[in-house]
């Protein structure tokens, strides 16, 4: 057995580890959480859109994830639209997020909180979500945040609340489609696109996770906005605002 | 499954991959890459070029990118005398590394290692390297690689690779390197290009053709001396023999023949590094490479003349390395730096410590006493006065 | 099926552990060489030997506890090739910094788990994953009581591969021949301020025995 004295791996292996796991154990699709003692927002809340971390991939025929770069932009265009037309639903108003110019300081804080945030969604991903490594120290409670970094944002912005997303998605080529319709005539079993995401609602006065969501399913295509809709849908579920 | 199913599985598969056989962009020559030119969105090098535009976000973000501005505009002066038209579409970044490396991005982004700064002995040597990857970025080699490694199983580790390799923090594993080769490596056909538009670029801004070969063959001897665990990533990528480096010198006499006088650049060179150069060299012997590292630290002795600096951080190699008789050998090297005068101050707390390992306690008493006079400010004052309290 | 079994072995990898037990607040032997007593109550799991604590996730905090032999390795590594920086009884605080940055340095390689999934690559090259070697610092070394034996403690900062920003203190000492050493690190923004206090006050409690 090892020594070892960090163990920090690599960002989005976790994630589609985690996924992976998920679906061999006959895919779930999506399960909120809620933050402990987090006041319901008020109507007409202002939510600051921090930029989707999204990467859509194409899946080759020879088994490669090649990111996709019109895809991309693409997913990242529908998932902003939609967001905003879900949350002019309920009376708020979302403001994406501009990155402060002409000053390194805070602009040095707000991507230490974009970074802060990708390693606490895997910590809730890995934590929460999958039973054989809950904390005895977070046994019945949600009680992640962000500290009290996030009030730059709330002092850039005027925001009450920020929502973060993120995304990784990949379809079948038509190669590979074709593949995977001859191995299963023959019994073989070929990994199809997998799409896995998290969203959190950041209460930018105490830094606090109030809502969190994970999404994960085969379903649901954000490259064109009706069925980006239906993803948005589900990442959103649940959600307080 | 029998063999009926094999075969037709097997049909099917081929069916499909030669109808996938030219999606967007098959491998073979093309064009140059031309100032201000960005791939169409739907093409397989725009999903090259955004990659490439994360990694470089990432490099950013870093924490290791030199940001002097001095230094920064001397290399952006290099780059833009090799290449005055590309220059405006190329963005340098200077990472601190102890590692040999300098490549070229297809999106522009520049790479150059602290590794290879310490190491050439001049303007010239800096040159040729970057004009060689110039090279390689406006011959597009890098979208040829992808092209012709996107339909094979060796294709799921490019990106992950591209990532590794990407001047944050890179210190390869053997099997690492061997995969960073496995894909990465240039052909020979894409070398000998790069050889050939490298030194017409170089030839062209005036610098001295036998300066290529030198700054190679250099690090392929250090290479030798330092085994398996010195390869280098300039060299995985690289693919490098004393066949090659013969070709560059032959190269080198032709060129060298077009014109009668050319510049080395070694005192610009030298001074524009010169206040680097001490913590280069700390990173260095720190790297973990001890015999490598010797070759080097020799050869600067002989091309820069004796010097308390490098003979202290000879010291410091032995010293590390802790094999037998390096005690002693890192002594001589700490004396040999008092001799000469003017010694780094931290030369006082390393001979300090050598001369508790030889049980020598009264010297190594003496040895932490001049460290903290020399050092009034030493941030480690504490505890080197336990040593001393603890000695006496 | 193979590819699930391959997946487990990479999470209980990833995790470092298992499952995590929890550590109430109370006085606790380490090994048998010390003890010391939280305030807190900590979630625990075992890393091959090493004792690992959290309240977060030890992707955000986490505080562990090394005892190293003459010739031992901080990390191991499975690539037969590395040379990695071993502990030796005589080495000075100074050289135990050296001896600490350097073995982060040389198992910072990383690779990327995508290939591991695949099968392409042996599972321990993911463990060392996230840390800009380039990047590591130290600060601060200064002497420190350790119980009733003469210690050190230092700082020391470093960024992830991903360009976060995380910081740390060690806090040890060389006694019989043996390096004990308590590290605690977490990001610097909010996880590793968060239970500083908790932290100095078990380095505070440390009783050693014999």
């Amino acid at each position: 057995m090892e020594k070892q004295l960090f163990v920090m791996p690599h960002r989005t292996i976790v994630l589609l580890l985690v996924a992976a796991v998920l679906i061999a154990c006959g895919g779930c699709v999506t399960t909120s959480q809620r933050g402990d003692r987090c006041a319901t927002p008020p109507p007409s809340t202002n939510v600051l859109l921090i930029e989707p971390d999204i990467i859509l991939f194409e899946l080759t025929a020879g088994g490669l994830e090649e990111p996709r770069a019109d895809w991309t932009e693409a997913a990242k265009a529908n998932v902003g639209k939609k967001l905003a037309e879900i949350l002019q639903k309920t009376g708020d108003k979302l403001i994406p997020h501009q990155p402060p110019v002409n000053v390194p300081e805070r602009t040095h804080t707000q991507e230490q909180i974009l970074k802060l945030h990708e390693v606490v969604g895997q910590t809730v991903l890995i934590h929460k979500y999958i039973p054989i490594y809950d904390l005895p120290t977070k046994q019945g409670c949600f009680d992640w945040g962000l500290g009290e970094c996030v009030k730059s944002l709330k002092e850039d912005t005027g925001a009450d609340y920020a929502l973060f997303v993120y995304l990784r998605d990949s379809y079948t080529s038509p190669g590979r489609a074709a593949l995977i319709v001859a191995a299963a005539i023959l019994g073989v079993g070929l990994q199809g696109g997998v799409q896995l995401g998290f969203a959190s609602l950041v209460d930018l006065q105490t830094g606090q996770i109030v809502w969190f969501n994970r999404l994960m399913s085969g379903v649901g295509d954000l490259r064109t906005p009706e069925a980006a809709e239906k993803a948005i849908q589900e990442l959103l579920a649940n959600n307080p605002l | 499954m029998n063999r009926c199913k094999i075969s037709l599985f097997l049909l099917l598969f081929c069916g499909v991959c030669v109808s996938c056989a030219t999606p967007r962009g098959t491998p073979g020559a093309m064009d140059d890459i031309q100032p201000s030119q960005r791939p169409d969105s739907s093409s397989d090098e725009a999903g090259l070029w955004m990659y490439m535009d994360r990694i470089e976000n990432r490099l950013k973000t870093s924490g290791r990118v030199v940001s002097d501005p001095e230094l920064n505009a001397y290399v952006r002066q290099i780059v833009c005398k090799l290449d005055p038209v590309h220059c405006a579409d190329i963005r340098i970044y200077i990472v601190d590394t102890p590692h040999f490396n300098a490549s070229m991005a297809p999106n522009g982004c520049m790479q150059v290692w602290t590794g290879l700064m310490v190491r050439a002995e001049n303007e010239a040597q800096l040159a040729y390297v970057l004009g060689h990857e110039m090279a390689h970025y406006l011959r597009r080699h890098t979208l040829q690689q992808w092209r012709t490694v996107r339909n094979t199983s060796s294709a799921l580790a490019f990106f992950s690779l591209a990532t590794a390799a990407a001047g944050v923090g890179f210190v390869g594993s053997l099997a690492q390197l061997a995969a960073l080769g496995a894909i990465f490596a240039y052909s020979r056909d894409q070398e000998r290009e790069a050889d050939d538009i490298g030194f017409e670029i170089m030839a062209k801004a005036g610098y001295e053709p036998v300066q290529a070969s030198q700054i190679w063959g250099d690090l392929l001897a250090e290479e030798e001396a330092g085994g398996k665990l010195a390869k280098s990533v300039f060299f995985a990528t690289h693919p490098t023999t004393p066949e090659r480096i013969a070709t560059l010198r032959d190269l080198a006499d032709k060129t060298a023949k077009t014109r009668d006088s050319w510049t080395a650049g070694r005192e610009e060179y030298l001074h524009a590094t010169k206040p680097f150069r001490k913590e280069w060299l700390r990173e260095e012997v720190h790297k973990g490479n001890p015999n490598g590292t010797l070759v080097f630290l020799n050869r600067l002795l002989k091309d820069q003349g004796d010097s308390a600096e490098v003979h202290f951080f000879l010291g410091e190699l032995y010293r590390l390395r802790g094999e037998k008789d390096d005690c002693e050998n890192a002594c001589s090297e700490y004396q040999k730096a008092l001799d000469l005068g003017n010694p780094p101050p931290e030369l006082y707390r390393s001979l300090g410590v050598v001369c508790l390992r030889m049980g020598k306690t009264r010297e190594a008493c003496d040895s932490f006493e001049e460290y903290l006079k020399v050092n009034p400010d030493a941030s480690d004052r504490q505890i080197i006065e336990s040593y001393i309290n603890r000695l006496r | 099926m193979k590819r699930m079994t391959s997946i487990l072995i990479v999470l209980v990898l990833i995790g470092g552990c298992t499952h995590y037990t929890a550590v109430p607040a109370q006085r606790r032997a380490i090994g048998s060489l010390y003890s010391v007593k939280s305030n807190v109550a900590w979630s625990q799991a075992d890393e091959g030997g090493i004792q690992v604590w959290t309240i977060d996730g030890p992707l955000l905090q986490a505080l562990r506890f090394v005892t190293l032999n003459d010739g031992d390795t901080l990390f191991r590594s499975y690539d037969k090739d590395a040379k990695l920086p071993r502990f030796r009884a005589h080495m000075t605080p100074n050289e135990v910094v050296e001896f600490f940055v350097a073995s982060l340095k040389s198992v910072s390689g990383g690779v990327d788990t995508h290939q591991l999934a695949k099968g392409m690559v042996h599972p321990a090259g993911i463990r060392a994953g996230s840390i800009n070697a380039a990047t590591i610092d130290v600060k601060n070394l200064r002497p420190a009581d350790f119980g009733r034996l003469p210690g050190f403690r230092f700082d020391f900062s470093f960024l992830s591969k991903e360009g976060l920003e995380r910081q740390g203190i060690a806090f040890g000492s060389i006694h019989e021949g043996k390096l004990l050493l308590m590290v605690y690190s977490g990001t610097r923004e909010y996880y590793f301020d968060k239970h500083k206090q908790d932290v100095e006050a078990i380095f505070s409690s440390v009783e050693v025995m014999k």
